[in-house]
């Protein structure tokens, strides 16, 4: 037998992968995370839909604010910035001001330019939030939000300008638990999106676009916001195409054509 | 956020990748033990009413993700013996066969141990409670696991 202790524990240590992939977000969001759904059914009707709901299997993640992870000081001052800055400009049309209250907290996090990026979200006195991803933010208030079940939201342009590289936005309509995005090929796909609890109360979606949408012909078109059966109860035109664009997918033709 | 909270995600950020790489052997992956730190931590935080003080956090939380570690391996594999719960599917074993091959031999307890004290770095106190043994028992049972180990391991490969 040889003694040798310490060449075995280099041995070991030779095997460990010192990678650090953490995501103390992720744990918390694990930890709290309640399919909506569950959490506005009466208990008395609980046992039924239960079972109606694994076989629709929908559902959104839903945080509660106040449970969220404050933001760090650096974020609380960035939203002070960008307080002062939105309500600098919506003061030249005699539009709200922003008084937000209370820490900013992460809601969700969102792959973003190869990243994990965290959203930030904060309520303000007058009734709105703000909100802020990566370089990207705004503050609203609920009158601003759209009849069409989408609120504020927006996103950098394609160098070809007329398509969204990058989405970032909120949705009003309670009964959203999933948001689609449309591309000019027929192309869809599932957005991330989280339902944020009061004083916030409203859905957010994030989404770094493939460079292959980037491309005329694949460009993205419209948001869809679909409810627990699938039907489409909000959407949102990103109609910097033309007409032809959107009429090549005719369902966001269809909704797009009600809100000219 | 309440002192229970604060000292998880201490423990979370100080420690994450020794629990990820201590549970790696026992679920087969990187990918797997990443996902099963999360899911222990997310209990814990859950369940954090239930921390009794005087215990090791640390300790609490691995027992807590062993037992989210085996729920996997059975869910994935049915049910299978004490021996094959702790096959080491050393990660990356291709580097380190011999090794590999040496663990693979050790008794389930004693394979355990010497995991949790190599990949995981936990001390004797962390690894008694984890494993519900005494300390001497975790200092007797690593004593013969490295016996038993060096003694398959050849002085080429301890000193490779």
């Amino acid at each position: 037998m040889i003694e040798q202790p310490n060449l075995l524990a280099e041995r070991f240590a030779a095997l460990r992968n010192e990678l650090d992939d953490s995501d103390w977000f992720d744990v918390r969001r694990r930890a709290r995370t309640v399919p909506r759904r569950w959490y506005l059914i009466p208990v008395a009707a609980a046992i039924a839909v239960i079972a109606v709901g694994s076989a629709l299997a929908v559902y959104r993640d839903w945080v509660d604010f106040f449970r969220a992870e404050p933001a760090p000081e650096r974020i609380q001052l960035d939203f002070e910035f960008l307080r002062e800055h939105t309500a600098e400009a919506s003061a030249k049309f005699g539009g709200p001001r922003f008084t937000t209250e209370g820490p900013a907290r992460e809601v969700m996090r969102v792959q973003i330019d190869g990243e994990a990026r965290p959203l930030w979200v904060v309520p303000t006195r007058e009734g709105g939030f703000c909100f802020r991803l990566h370089f990207a933010g705004s503050c609203v208030t609920p009158d601003v939000m759209e009849p069409t079940g989408f609120g504020g939201g927006g996103g950098l342009a394609t160098r070809h300008g007329d398509g969204f590289n990058w989405l970032l936005g909120t949705v009003s309509e309670q009964s959203v638990q999933e948001v689609e995005l449309l591309y000019q090929d027929g192309e869809r796909v599932q957005l991330p999106f989280v339902w944020v609890s009061p004083p916030i109360n409203a859905g957010f979606y994030a989404y770094d676009v493939p460079e292959q949408h980037e491309q005329p012909g694949r460009l993205t078109i419209a948001l869809i916001g679909r409810d627990e059966e699938g039907n489409a109860v909000a959407h949102r035109c990103l109609k910097v195409s033309p007409d032809e664009a959107a009429r090549s997918v005719p369902e966001a033709a269809a909704l797009c054509e009600r809100h000219r | 956020m309440d002192a229970g909270t604060e000292a998880l995600e201490r423990l979370y950020r100080e420690r994450y990748v020794a629990f990820r790489n201590g549970l790696a052997p026992v679920v087969g992956s990187y990918e797997e033990a990443r996902d099963v730190v999360q899911e222990a931590f997310a209990r814990a935080l859950r369940s954090r009413a239930d921390f009794r003080a005087e215990g090791s956090l640390q300790a609490w939380v691995w027992k807590i993700a062993l037992r989210v570690a085996f729920e996997r391996r059975r869910r994935r594999r049915g049910r299978e013996t004490a021996s094959e719960l702790l096959d080491p599917h050393l990660i990356e074993a291709e580097r380190d066969q011999e090794l590999a091959d040496a663990l693979r031999r050790l008794p389930p307890r004693k394979r355990l141990v010497v995991f949790l004290r190599y990949f995981a770095d936990l001390s004797y106190a962390e690894i008694a409670e984890v494993a519900g043994i005494s300390e001497g028992t975790v200092a007797a049972t690593l004593s013969q696991a490295r016996a038993a180990l060096m003694e398959q391991l050849s002085v080429e490969g301890l000193q490779r």
